[in-house]
């Protein structure tokens, strides 16, 4: 049984706009270890989704359908205690902005140890103890000095490890982190995907939340391209970055710059993300995509299976009764070698 | 060779650390070190590029030539007049032709002013052609920087993050400018929109023969986009050069370090990283000697002593290094190439 299962999750914001379906039945599993990545344009869904994980909307978001099981246990619409429990304890989360995610009057050992006690038995000075091994745990040095100072004595890297800290005081199955690594330098970037490398091997899930394609590729098993609050395409990340099967995928692939490529000029996505308060008909991309013809306005493309159960797209081209006569002629080219 | 269109020489600028009134009374005030003795060329028509982690400085080196901060320290010429030297009136004219575009688009645009309004003031502001003729003119600059007429009357909120970059480009391009630092100018975008500005931003070089310095932590878009770069540690340039002689062998074991860790979009990329240890050490009490000597990969012993504080040493035609030790760093890190 997979440790997280969503199935057709329904988000909407009741926004004095309209009715905003911010995300539209998403479905995606994840293994016990396994490493996920979620990608995709600012207000695709990717955070509100793992909001919705955890009852975490704020007004006026409201799940309005689906089923989201850890462990086999359906958790939405379970009790406030439950979902209390579920928080930091099977689940644990950290943010893109570590500055934000602690509380600056309080110390940050005193903050994980709080962690401990909500989450385990462990109670009293022994919590302090285990905050303190939980700081050595991801690579925080001289770990008893660290505990007993405040946020602002970090820096942005140091205090993100302490979140971390907090999110594993329960010893979580499933870290779910949303662009953790966004607010630092690559050089601390590339400290904490260590980390997390590390973590994820001890066999904690991870669904990783990123915009940085380079970061999914290095860390991921699998990844999840989400477009205007559906999932577009799921693949393991050799599948996904090698053989896209979805026009948006080959276009989020031919934005990012590279190191070592000699392009003039960056392939761009023409259009902007649509306003989710009256999305376009049919296909959600069709206004932007290359290939778009007639039956994507009129359509709504399921994720289909393309070559193999493990790689799905959702567009007409792989839909065997669907009224579409192009093809994808896109390719991936490495180190340039055509790799159709 | 041309002459450079602004050079800095000896550039320095510290700042007072924010301290309480007690250690100001006893003159113990410290001091952060943000630009520390920077000699620099940037040439009519070029993009440089200047990169480093956060807190490096290199913001505030960016601000300092176009003296949108005073220098603690030496002179900044442009076009062979010293900035410090000219008159209060000479230099705001002279910002005509230095602009300044801000990193965070939706911080430095006034809320209440529309698009239009906020492209027109520079133009007002500078007494820019004659007044019947400025709105014609905003709609042009609008159009130049790919946004519609019709946006001229919306105002900030009602625009992506992507259109309010590019109103920032058109307030700066609208004074007709020679020189323009863009301040990590796609750091807030999203990597479809991010495209389309670098894109636009090298149209819009080719168009009115633009030199840019651009200030950028993400070395993709840097190699992309730059001519030459400028790496900064600390406060200081430890490597400067063309984009192919920076992003390739010898290196500053910090510029090896940094590229090293980008990530590959490219899941079976496999690659020798360097993981640095720990975090910038703090601007106000930097390590003596080599400032990375702390942190380096191929630290030697005598990297510690500020008699070795090393200079930047031409290794090539337009390239050059601080390190007297680069040519080890393949050899010292197993490196095959």
């Amino acid at each position: 049984m997979a440790l997280l299962e969503v199935e057709d999750l329904d988000v909407r914001f009741y926004t004095e706009g309209g009715v905003v379906q911010a995300v539209d039945g998403l479905s995606y599993t994840l293994d016990r270890g396994e490493r996920l990545g979620v990608v995709g344009e600012s207000g695709a869904g990717k955070t509100v989704s793992a909001l919705a994980l955890l009852d975490l909307l704020d007004d006026p978001g409201r799940i309005e359908g689906g089923s989201i099981r850890v462990d086999g246990e359906e958790v939405l619409g379970a009790t406030p205690e439950r979902l209390r429990r579920l928080r930091g304890g099977e689940i644990g989360m950290v943010f893109q902005d570590p500055e934000t995610a602690l509380d600056p009057v309080y110390t940050v050992g005193e903050q994980v140890a709080e962690a401990v006690r909500v989450h385990t038995d462990v109670d009293g000075a022994a919590a302090d103890d285990r905050a303190v091994s939980l700081l050595d745990r991801v690579g925080i040095p001289d770990p008893e000095t660290r505990a007993s100072q405040y946020p602002h004595e970090f820096s942005g890297g140091m205090a993100q490890r302490a979140v971390v800290a907090i999110a594993l005081a329960g010893d979580p199955d499933l870290l779910i982190a949303d662009e953790p690594t966004t607010a630092l330098d690559v050089t601390i970037q590339a400290q904490l995907l260590d980390l997390l490398d590390d973590l994820a091997a001890d066999d904690l899930a991870v669904q990783l939340i990123s915009h940085d394609l380079g970061v999914v590729a290095e860390f991921c098993d699998r990844a999840l391209v989400m477009y205007a609050g559906q999932a577009v395409e799921s693949a393991s990340v050799d599948d996904l970055f090698y053989h896209p099967q979805h026009p948006y995928t080959a276009g989020l692939l031919s934005a990012v710059p590279r190191i070592d490529d000699d392009r003039d000029r960056l392939q761009t996505i023409p259009g902007t993300t649509p306003d989710l308060a009256s999305p376009p008909p049919g296909c959600r991309f069709h206004p932007r995509c290359p290939y778009a013809e007639d039956a994507c306005t009129k359509r709504d493309p399921p994720l289909a299976t393309v070559d193999g159960d493990d790689h799905r797209a959702a567009c007409l081209a792989h839909v065997d009764d669907a009224d579409f006569d192009g093809d994808l002629d896109f390719y991936v080219e490495v180190d340039g070698e055509a790799d159709p | 060779m041309t002459d450079p269109l602004l050079s800095a020489e000896g550039l320095v600028k510290h700042y007072p650390t924010e301290e309480d009134f007690l250690a100001r009374l006893l003159g113990r005030r410290r001091w952060v070190r943000a630009v520390d003795g920077v000699d620099l060329e940037i040439y009519p028509g070029e993009t440089l590029a200047l990169v480093g982690e956060s807190g490096c400085g290199k913001s505030t080196l960016g601000r300092a030539l176009v003296h949108l901060e005073e220098p603690t320290a030496g002179t900044v010429r442009h076009r062979g007049d010293d900035l410090g030297a000219l008159s209060a009136g000479e230099l705001r004219a002279r910002r005509r032709d230095l602009q300044y575009v801000f990193q965070n688009p939706s911080a430095s645009l006034d809320p209440r002013l529309t698009v239009g309004d906020t492209v027109r003031e520079a133009l007002d502001a500078h007494g820019v052609g004659p007044v019947g003729e400025r709105d014609r003119r905003v709609v042009e600059l609008l159009e130049a920087v790919g946004l519609r007429p019709s946006h001229a009357g919306r105002y900030p909120r009602e625009l992506s993050g992507g259109q309010r970059q590019r109103v920032g480009i058109a307030r700066a391009l609208a004074v007709d400018p020679e020189f323009v630092v863009c301040d990590e100018p796609v750091s807030a975008l999203d990597v479809s929109v991010q495209a389309g500005v670098l894109n636009l931003l090298a149209d819009l070089q080719d168009e009115f023969g633009l030199t840019y310095l651009v200030v950028a932590h993400d070395l993709s878009v840097v190699e992309h986009i730059a001519d030459r770069v400028a790496v900064m540690y600390l406060g200081e340039l430890v490597e400067v050069g063309t984009v192919e002689a920076v992003f390739s062998p010898p290196y500053h074991p910090y510029t090896y370090s940094l590229l090293s860790a980008v990530p590959e979009p490219d899941p079976q990329w496999e690659g020798d990283r360097i993981v640095l240890d720990g975090a910038v050490p703090s601007a106000t009490d930097p390590p003596d000697g080599c400032k990375f000597h702390t942190r380096c990969p191929i630290a030697q012993d005598d990297c510690s002593e500020w008699d070795t504080h090393p200079d930047l040493e031409a290794v090539a035609d337009d390239h050059a290094i601080a390190c007297p030790y680069s040519d080890r760093l393949d050899a010292d890190l197993e490196i095959e190439r």
